[in-house]
């Protein structure tokens, strides 16, 4: 007694998709077969090709198309072209549309005039310019409109808007305004330096503190070559290079932390001990 | 595992709960009303101050108000510090929640509060399947993604404080399956101070060079010897089979070397770990990971050294110099670069923190832990931007309206997603949990 009504529900969706169960079957496999995702949303289905294989072609779409019930369909990235749009013209339900980054361009758009429910229309990185814009006029229901990447324009944007002032059409930024940093430019020399302090014994440099994690660039100006030692938390010494007369070098380093200068024979020049900014620390002439 | 809710059910739940007839769910399908498809979660490690950020108090007395300026925003009545001058310029992308309250008052305990919307229970140790799944893992749960796409990612560290690894950001309850797997970010001048790996991040470059991967099954011994050595992961094999997909070629694998990115758009995120993970964000979930989890600050908190948000000390100059100018400009960039790809509709912004800093500045010019009141903000996946939810009172001390729960904070962002926040999973031993305690938020 289950059974009947049941029965009649699968045939009054039957009826109302227009699509039989085996057509269906066959259909969504079509699609699956070149990476086609079907999934149910609120309102109907939504079909995407973006993950998948993408090598969707003109034809592939007539699947689609044939579901009868799809609102949001994702072709980004795929190999559709101006001339597959024309199986989207069947998919009146259809809400959002992704052909970002396709082949798509102007003469494809008119095939989208009819879709009198498309709220969201992706057309970054495509083809089209103001005067498919200027179609798109005709589509009252859109609410957002992508054509970042395009060969639309700011005149082409304010002329849909004079139409359509509540669109929102995202034009989005030029990117060849923005500076990108040369990596091999050598880094600002540093505003503040450390106080280089007298010492004739190595046991004069304070022990370390600990701090912030800071960057020190220490410069050797004396005559000689000089030896660079970390007094650690404990007041223990620790080599960590040497420096050449008129080298310098960058040294990580933290906050309090205390660096002792010797000669290359270990008799100590001097110390630093380091702030909490990135500093300079000149190791003087004698 | 035994699941009793797949995602269509819960859509469908959803619908009744609210009382909506179909044809008015029609109706209300505009692009923007559609669940979000995407979530990407900002997490500022260690309780950003509320002062200095989203709610400035620039009438507020000097010990209080601090050093910072407030700005207008490009939405009128809306102010930001002056620290955020990019981010100013989203303000209509943005929901800002001033109100938000909890009692945790340590690190752990604030994190756990806030990342799980669950309070935190007494003991809590990190990976233990008793705790509650961060909001990126349960959120990851509800997803399908395709073979060998996680369902949910965080980058670029994991969360410790002075060495102890935090409980929180993990599957918990929901099994190791759905622990978000953490990625290195492969590019950009880290945060200074202290960052901690365990042996377990995946990392896709992995020091293996591209021809060194000639089989599944070298692959596999590679990342045996990389990955598996921490016995106590119950389903490693899980794990190492993902990862194999991924690095064997896949949209993940791609998204992930940012040298693919155009130089410009690397560029607009600034050349820092912090705005490198942005991108990466963008990057992976826009390959089809449903979420991606971003640190944005140091991993290990370390006593309030390095550069992360807990700061006890120097407040005003660690915002000022380090922490504000990469949050600002990697934010802003991602907003921008989302929206200008149309993917800010499909893709919901989640920031999450500790907790927020007290009023009172301290003797070191710092701001201590604070839970009475702080601020956080949701963007994208219809979200309503350009408003601002509940306020706290004229010293920042307290809710002074609209008072709300970090479970609140979750069942806004899960309701955003498509997720009925009262849908009940059953863990491991087959009892129901209610994924969230909290009221969504009318921000939509």
């Amino acid at each position: 007694m289950f059974i009947k009504p049941f029965v009649s529900h699968i045939l009054l969706l039957v009826v109302c998709c227009g699509v039989s169960y085996a057509d269906e079957t066959m259909h969504l496999k079509a699609i699956e077969s070149v990476g086609g995702k079907v999934s149910r949303v609120v309102g109907g289905r939504e079909v995407s090709f973006h993950l998948g294989r993408r090598k969707v072609s003109d034809a592939d779409l007539l699947h689609v198309a044939a579901l009868g019930d799809v609102v949001i369909l994702n072709l980004k990235r795929t190999g559709i072209s101006s001339e597959g749009l024309s199986s989207i013209s069947e998919m009146k339900e259809l809400r959002k549309l992704h052909l970002e980054l396709t082949q798509v361009s102007d003469e494809g758009l008119i095939h989208l005039l009819g879709l009198k429910h498309l709220a969201y229309l992706n057309l970054y990185g495509t083809k089209v310019s103001d005067i498919g814009l200027r179609q798109l006029q005709e589509l009252d229901s859109l609410t957002h409109l992508y054509v970042w990447q395009t060969r639309v324009t700011q005149k082409g944007v304010d002329e849909i808007l004079a139409v359509r002032p509540t669109l929102k059409v995202v034009l989005g930024i030029d990117l060849d305004l923005i500076r990108i940093p040369d990596p091999n430019a050598p880094q600002q020399r540093p505003k503040i330096s450390l106080a280089f302090v007298a010492a004739n014994n190595v046991e004069d440099a304070p022990r370390s503190g600990n701090g912030e994690n800071i960057e020190v660039v220490f410069e050797n100006r004396s005559q000689q070559t000089v030896k660079l030692v970390w007094i650690g938390y404990d007041g223990k010494p620790k080599l960590y290079g040497e420096i050449g007369a008129g080298k310098s070098r960058v040294q990580n380093s933290y906050e309090n932390n205390t660096w002792l200068i010797t000669d290359v024979n270990n008799e100590a020049l001097g110390y630093f001990i380091c702030g909490a900014e990135r500093a300079v620390a000149v190791i003087p002439k004698r | 595992m035994l699941i009793n809710h797949s995602r269509r059910v819960v859509l469908k739940s959803s619908i009744a709960v609210a009382g909506l007839t179909v044809p008015t769910v029609l109706q209300l399908q505009a692009a923007s009303s559609m669940p979000a498809k995407r979530c990407i979660v900002i997490y500022c490690w260690g309780g950003i101050s509320h002062y200095e950020s989203w709610d400035p108090k620039p009438g507020a007395l000097s010990e209080l108000r601090g050093e910072f300026s407030a700005i207008d925003t490009n939405i009128p009545g809306i102010q930001f510090s002056e620290h955020l001058p990019l981010m100013s310029q989203h303000a209509d992308k943005m929901a800002i929640v001033r109100s938000l309250y909890h009692k945790q008052g340590g690190h752990q305990q604030g994190m756990y509060h806030s990342i799980t919307g669950h309070a935190p229970p007494p003991g809590i140790k990190a990976l233990n399947r008793t705790n509650s799944p961060s909001l990126a893992a349960l959120i990851g749960r509800f997803q399908d993604p395709n073979s060998g796409t996680p369902n949910a990612i965080r980058v670029p560290y994991n969360m410790y404080d002075n060495g102890t690894l935090m409980a929180g950001e993990y599957g918990g309850w929901l099994g190791s399956d759905y622990d978000p797997i953490l990625m290195r970010t492969p590019a950009g001048k880290p945060f200074r101070g202290v960052s901690r790996y365990t042996s377990r991040e995946l990392d896709l470059n992995l020091n293996l060079e591209k021809s060194r991967i000639v089989s599944r099954q070298t692959l596999q011994e590679q990342l045996e010897r990389e990955v598996g050595e921490t016995a106590e992961y119950d389903r490693l094999d899980r794990f190492r089979q993902m990862a194999a997909d991924m690095l064997l070629g896949s949209d993940v694998r791609e998204a992930y070397d940012l040298e693919n990115e155009d130089p410009r758009i690397r560029a607009m995120y600034g050349d820092h770990i912090g705005g490198q993970s942005m991108l990466l964000a963008r990057r992976l979930t826009e390959a089809g990971v449903p979420v991606v989890q971003v640190c944005a600050g140091a991993g290990d908190l370390a006593g309030g050294n390095g550069e992360n948000w807990d700061t006890h000390r120097d407040n005003f100059k660690k915002l000022k110099v380090q922490l504000l100018p990469v949050f600002d400009r990697s934010v802003s960039a991602l907003f921008t670069d989302l929206e200008m790809r149309g993917l800010l509709e499909e893709t919901l912004v989640v920031f999450l923190t500790d907790f927020g800093r007290t009023p009172k500045i301290n003797n070191n010019a710092g701001r201590d832990h604070y839970p009475a009141v702080y601020s956080m903000a949701l963007a994208g996946g219809g979200i309503q931007g350009g408003q601002v939810y509940g306020s706290s009172d004229s010293n920042g001390a307290k809710p002074k309206d609209n008072a709300c729960t970090p479970a609140d904070f979750h069942a806004t962002a899960l309701k955003a997603m498509g997720i009925d926040p009262h849908s009940e999973l059953t863990d491991h031993f087959d009892r129901p949990f209610q994924i969230c305690d909290g009221e969504p938020l009318p921000l939509f």
